[in-house]
C-alpha cells in the first residue's frame, strides 16, 4: 500500500492539543519509542493475540500426563500469528486501530494533531490504561487519547466511529437528566441515536427474564445533580 | 451497634447488578458492618466524562466525596470499578493541578478536604478474614479452581489506584484462598474486556472476553471471580455471541467475589443472586456442595 507523506512544518508548534496535555502534565516529548504502549494495547491490533491463549486450538492437554498439543509449532506461533486472521473477527475490525498509540503520540509531538483527531485509535481506546501503566517514561497515553476525544468533540470533528460518540453524548444526557443513570433508558436513547435497533436484541430476553433490567429510572440523586450542574456552567464559563 | 462504613454503590448496583449489591451487603451485614449510602448521590461520570470534560469528570466524584466526608465517614466502599477509579483519579488529579483543584472547589461549593479513604470491597473483606473473620467460615469452597480476574480498573494506573501489583495482583486470590478455593495462575487476569465499548462497539467486547475466557479455561478454571459489574456483565452475557462468532462453548460461570464470601459464611444462597448469571452457576456449585 502507498503511503501518503505527510508534511511537517519546521520547528516547535505549540498547538492545542499540546497545551492542553501540558496542563494535565503530560509530557508526550519524554517518549522514546519503545513501543512498549502498543504492544500492550488489547484494541492496537485485535488479530494479534489470536493464538496467544489457543492452548486448546492444537489440541487439549494430556489429562493424566498434562503434556502440551503434538502440533509444537502450531502453538508456538502465539501472538505471532498475524496472517491467518480467524473468520470470526468483524471485518472492520482486523485491523483494529488504524493509528497504534506510539503513532498517537508520535503525531501529537510532530504537531500532526488532525491526524490524530480523525483517527479510529482515539474512539477505540477502552481506556484500559495498560499503555500508560508500562510506559517506561511514565507518560499516560490513554489520557492523551481522552484529551483529544475532548478536543474533537470541541472542533465538531466528525467521529470515525460514531456510535461511539453517541454513547458518550447519550450517557452524558441521561446522567445529567436523572442525577443516576438509568441503564434502560440508556439502552433505548442509543438505539434510537444510532438506528441500530437490532444490535444485541438476542441479549435482550434473557436479559429481563433474569430480572437484570430495572424498568424505573432513580430520582434519587435528581437534587444533588440539578444544584451540581448550575455551579458547574457558573464553574465552567469563569475566566482562567 | 454494628461499624459502619460509606458505600458508594454507583448507578449500575442499584439496577442489572443487583446481585452484586445484595451479596455485598448480606456479606458485610453477616460480619456486623453496616453499609451506609449517602443520601442523594449522583453518578460519578465513569464511562463517559472524562472523555467529554476534564472538569466534569474531576468535579463527579468529588462531588459524592464532600457528602461522604459530610456523613462524617472516614472511609467509603466502592464495589465498581470504574467508579473506584474514578473517584481514585479525581483525588490524584486535583492533587496534580491547583488550577483544577480550584475549579472543583467552585463547583462543588467548597475545597474538598481529602479526608476519606477510598477502598475496594475486595480489600477491604481480603483484610477482614487476615484479620480474624476467618473463624466464621461455615462451608469451605473445596478446592474450587477459580481464576481471579482484576480487569484494569482496580488495578491501573498503579500511581493512581494503589491497589496491590499491577501485573499479578493477589488480593482476591488470598481472599478467596482464605475460604478454601484454589486459585489458578493464568495470564489474562488484567487484560481489558472492552469495559464500555459493549453499547457502542460489542464485537470488540466480544473478541476480548473470548479470549480472556479462553486463556481461563485453558489454564484449567472451573469459574471467573469478578470485582467489578462491567466485567462480570462482557464475560457473562457474551458467552452465547462467542459461542456463534468463534464456534467456542466456554460455560463458563463469571461469579462475584461477595458471592462466593457469601456461600462461605454460610449465607441463603437465595440471597446471593446465583439466579441472576446468564451462564448458569448451580450446577458447579452443587459438585462442590455449595449449593443443594
Ligand atoms: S511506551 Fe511510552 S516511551 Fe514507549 S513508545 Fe509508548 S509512549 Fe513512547
Ligand atoms: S488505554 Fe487505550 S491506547 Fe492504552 S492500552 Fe488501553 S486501549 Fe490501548
Amino acid at each position: 500500500m502507498a503511503v501518503e507523506p505527510v508534511k511537517i512544518k519546521r520547528g516547535f508548534q505549540e498547538t492545542e492539543s499540546l497545551k492542553m496535555l501540558k496542563e494535565s502534565a503530560v509530557n508526550v516529548n519524554l517518549c522514546y519509542q519503545c513501543r512498549k504502549c502498543s504492544s500492550g494495547c488489547p484494541v492496537a491490533d485485535l488479530t494479534a493475540r489470536d493464538s496467544v491463549s489457543d492452548r486448546t486450538s492444537a489440541g487439549p492437554l494430556d489429562e493424566k500426563t498434562g503434556a502440551g498439543p503434538d502440533s509444537v509449532p502450531e502453538a508456538l506461533r502465539s501472538g505471532m500469528a498475524r496472517d491467518s486472521v480467524p473468520n470470526s473477527v468483524p471485518e472492520a475490525l482486523r485491523s483494529g486501530m488504524d493509528l497504534t498509540p506510539i503513532q498517537i503520540i508520535r503525531a501529537v509531538r510532530l504537531g500532526l494533531e488532525d491526524l490524530a483527531l480523525n483517527s479510529k485509535t482515539i474512539w477505540l481506546c477502552t481506556g484500559c490504561e495498560t499503555c500508560a501503566t508500562r510506559c517506561p517514561q511514565d507518560i499516560d497515553i490513554a489520557k492523551v487519547n481522552s484529551i483529544l476525544r475532548i478536543m474533537a468533540y470541541k472542533r465538531g470533528i466528525k467521529p470515525k466511529l460514531p456510535n461511539v460518540a453517541a454513547f458518550d453524548r447519550q450517557f452524558m444526557a441521561n446522567m445529567k437528566f436523572f442525577g443516576r443513570v438509568y441503564e434502560m433508558g440508556l439502552v433505548n436513547q442509543l438505539k434510537l441515536a444510532t438506528r441500530n435497533f437490532m444490535q444485541d436484541m438476542d441479549l435482550a430476553g434473557p436479559m429481563i427474564f433474569k430480572g437484570k433490567i430495572g424498568f424505573f429510572p432513580n430520582f434519587s440523586g435528581f437534587l444533588t445533580m440539578k444544584k451540581f450542574l448550575s455551579r458547574f456552567k457558573k464553574a465552567r464559563a469563569g475566566k482562567n | 451497634m454494628p461499624e459502619a462504613i460509606a458505600y458508594y454503590p454507583g448507578c449500575s448496583l442499584h439496577s442489572t447488578a443487583k446481585e452484586y449489591d445484595e451479596s455485598l451487603r448480606a456479606v458485610f451485614t453477616k460480619l456486623g458492618v453496616e453499609l451506609k449510602e449517602p443520601e442523594g448521590w449522583i453518578c460519578c461520570g465513569a464511562s463517559s466524562a472524562h472523555s467529554v470534560d476534564e472538569l466534569l469528570a474531576a468535579a463527579l466524584p468529588a462531588q459524592n466525596l464532600q457528602l461522604i466526608e459530610d456523613m462524617g465517614a472516614k472511609e467509603v466502599a466502592i464495589p465498581c470499578a470504574a467508579c473506584f477509579l474514578r473517584f481514585k483519579t479525581s483525588v490524584y488529579d486535583m492533587k496534580q493541578s491547583k488550577h483544577l483543584e480550584g475549579k472543583v472547589a467552585e463547583t462543588i461549593g467548597k475545597k474538598y478536604g481529602d479526608t476519606v479513604t477510598i477502598r475496594h470491597p475486595v480489600e477491604i473483606l481480603e483484610k477482614m478474614f487476615a484479620n480474624g473473620a476467618k473463624n466464621q467460615i461455615k462451608k469451605d469452597l473445596g478446592k474450587i479452581k477459580l481464576a481471579c480476574y482484576y480487569g484494569c480498573m482496580l488495578t491501573r494506573p498503579p500511581k493512581v489506584t494503589q491497589f496491590d501489583d499491577c501485573e499479578d495482583p493477589q488480593t482476591m486470590d488470598r481472599l478467596l484462598k482464605q475460604l478454601g478455593a484454589e486459585t489458578l495462575v493464568w495470564s489474562y487476569k488484567t487484560d481489558c474486556c472492552g469495559a464500555s465499548l459493549a453499547l457502542s462497539e460489542p464485537d470488540v467486547v466480544v473478541k476480548l472476553s473470548r479470549d480472556i475466557l479462553a486463556d481461563a479455561r485453558a489454564c484449567g478454571a472451573e469459574a471467573i471471580v469478578t470485582a467489578c459489574q462491567l466485567c462480570q456483565a462482557n464475560l457473562d452475557t457474551r458467552q452465547g455471541q462467542i459461542a456463534k462468532k468463534f464456534n467456542e462453548n466456554f460455560n463458563l460461570p463469571i461469579l462475584y467475589f461477595s458471592q462466593l464470601v457469601g456461600l462461605a459464611l454460610g449465607l441463603e444462597p437465595g440471597k446471593l443472586g446465583f439466579d441472576k448469571h446468564l451462564v448458569d452457576p448451580k450446577p458447579l456449585l452443587r459438585k462442590y456442595g455449595l449449593l443443594l
